[in-house]
């Protein structure tokens, strides 16, 4: 079975296939990075409007690059939430037009689950069940997978997501948007012992995360120090440590609590160098397995959209009837 | 011919289907529900019809101006039914098919159509002819006060000679006729459909975009 992969639920427009013999044939990305950077964050109607202009020219070079024709799609997943309405709403009613046309049968994807299988793209694959650490500029969450298709929400952010909190301090320290990636990088730079951030709610027996608070000590901190260029870079390391011990303490517990000693780490977060190095090492010494995306599928991507839908619509699972809805807020929580 | 049409830009939604000689068509008032009801409405006219798309010599769609997130949906679900047969796309205004509807209804050949844009602002363009209304000025979006218009008999039509009726009062000697209730339909897209089929105007698929007149979003 081919799949067609549909995403447009933020600021990236993407389309990909996959197949059950050839496994992934082709993913395209068309990011829409520097139309939102001027603004210093996204502009949903602009998001939108990149997303209409793009969706067929990247539909016909995944095509190409799959050499498939439109007949050889068997079915067409498409990104239903959660995201902006406006820009979901473009690849939901192409996918659905598409395959009313193509006569093919479609299926809603809900994003999050797409980021959580997307190790499943890899030469080893996890297997289930296992613990995710689902970690990007949307969403902190953990959960706990005990097939595909049923995850139990063990703990989330209660206030901004930890790439929020990368990219919100990068933007306080002079980083542009989105900061993130940047921020890591002059950590790099930091020594330790200059600056100390606080590890939000680790010693509380739940799994939940609070970024928030840091934002605001990291900006006390940066008021009261020299601001050199060493500051900042001081700073970043202190700040990344904060982040990214929280991140540790709590996936532990995690795993500790649910017995398990595999894990899926998934998001835009999810590329930083230093929480795979302490998330690896981690696993290791749990004499457990730590299960990655390959770095171009941390971000939103389409692959891992076409992997999902795949999974459902080779079982017949489908949209239930020709009525096209998209989902703004959409829980992933099923057992 | 065979002529497929649909309209989102308001809060109706309206499909259409020539087959032959004869449309077919289905308009609701449904604000925020376009997305849910366009495909089952196009499904039950082509069904009725004993009509596939890929017997469709175009599919038709109300590029705009109009609601952003309705131009969207028209025009998405244009490039997806289009694309994989090939299908030829009448990308049509929303103003021009307004002015059709009072050209066939009232048989006027001058016509004003101004549209609320909100903001302070209307979406203006004028048509003449007599079979099919074209444009005498381009379309835009603009304060009520900015309009210009020269000459008289000018058939109004549109929301927003209601809603701006004041500020756009001093244009009342050169109007014969308000009609401030008509919304557009997709079946008056059909005969522009048709024109730009003879005329070869036609797009395909990754050319059915909105047009939005309003481009300054933030």
């Amino acid at each position: 079975m081919r799949v067609l992969g549909i995403e447009t639920s933020c600021d990236e427009t993407a389309v990909a296939v996959y197949d059950s013999q050839h496994g992934l044939m082709s993913h395209q990305l068309y990011t829409q990075l520097p139309v939102h950077q001027q603004y210093g964050g996204v502009v949903p109607e602009l998001a939108s409007r990149d997303h209409i202009r793009k969706i067929l020219p990247l539909t016909r070079q995944a095509l190409k690059q799959a050499h498939s024709a439109w007949s050889d799609i068997d079915g067409i997943a498409y990104t239903a939430g959660p995201g902006l309405a406006g820009a979901l709403l473009v690849g939901a009613v192409f996918a659905r037009a598409l395959g009313f046309s193509l006569n093919r049968p479609t299926l809603g994807v809900h994003h999050l689950e797409g980021h959580l299988l997307a190790p499943f793209l890899e030469s080893t694959p996890p297997v289930p069940p296992f613990v995710a650490l689902l970690v990007s500029g949307g969403h902190t969450q953990l959960f706990y997978v005990s097939a595909i298709g049923h995850y139990r929400l063990l703990g989330e952010s209660l206030d901004d997501a930890a790439g929020e909190a990368f990219d919100k301090v990068a933007k306080m320290l002079g980083l542009g948007y989105p900061g993130g990636a940047a921020l890591a990088a002059l950590a790099e730079q930091g020594k330790p012992g200059f600056f100390t951030f606080p590890r939000p709610l680790i010693h509380r027996p739940d799994l939940n995360f609070s970024f928030s608070g840091l934002k605001t000590a990291v900006l006390q901190a940066w008021k009261k120090s020299g601001q050199t260029d060493q500051d900042k870079a001081n700073i970043a390391y202190a700040f990344q440590e904060a982040v990214i011990d929280t991140l540790l303490i709590k996936t532990e517990k995690a795993l500790m609590q649910m017995h398990s000693t595999r894990l899926v780490v998934a998001g835009g977060v999810g590329a930083n160098t230093l929480l795979r190095t302490r998330l690896s090492a981690c696993l290791e010494k749990m004499q457990g397995q730590v299960f990655y995306p390959r770095l171009e599928f941390c971000t939103d991507n389409a692959a891992m959209i076409a992997y999902a839908g795949w999974h459902y619509l080779k079982e017949g699972k489908q949209d239930a009837d020709l009525a096209i809805r998209v989902k703004a807020r959409w829980e992933l929580q099923n057992g | 011919m065979k002529i497929l049409a649909f309209d989102t830009s308001t809060q109706q939604c309206s499909v259409a289907l020539l087959c032959g000689n004869e449309i077919k068509d289905i308009s609701l008032d449904a604000p925020n529900q376009h997305a849910e009801l366009l495909l089952p409405l196009i499904h039950r006219l082509l069904h009725e019809a004993g009509l596939s798309l890929t017997q469709l010599n175009a599919i038709g769609f109300s590029r705009g101006p109009g609601s952003f997130t309705g131009l969207r949906i028209a025009a998405s679900l244009a490039q997806g039914l289009a694309c994989a047969h090939d299908i030829p796309v009448a990308a049509i205004s929303t103003l021009q098919m307004m002015a059709q509807a009072t050209h066939l209804t009232q048989h006027a050949e001058r016509i004003a159509v101004a549209m609320d844009a909100r903001m302070q602002q209307i979406y203006w363009g004028t048509f003449a002819g007599t079979g099919i209304m074209l444009p005498t000025c381009p379309e835009q979006v603009l304060s009520p006060n900015e309009v210009i218009l020269a000459g008289k008999d000018w058939t109004a039509v549109g929301t927003a000679w209601q809603v701006y009726s004041d500020s756009l009062l001093f244009l009342q000697p050169q109007l014969a006729h308000i009609d401030t209730k008509s919304l557009p339909q997709a079946r008056n897209l059909i005969p522009l459909a048709q024109y730009q089929i003879e005329q070869k105007l036609t797009v395909s698929a990754e050319n059915a975009l909105p047009i939005y007149l309003r481009d300054k979003v933030c």
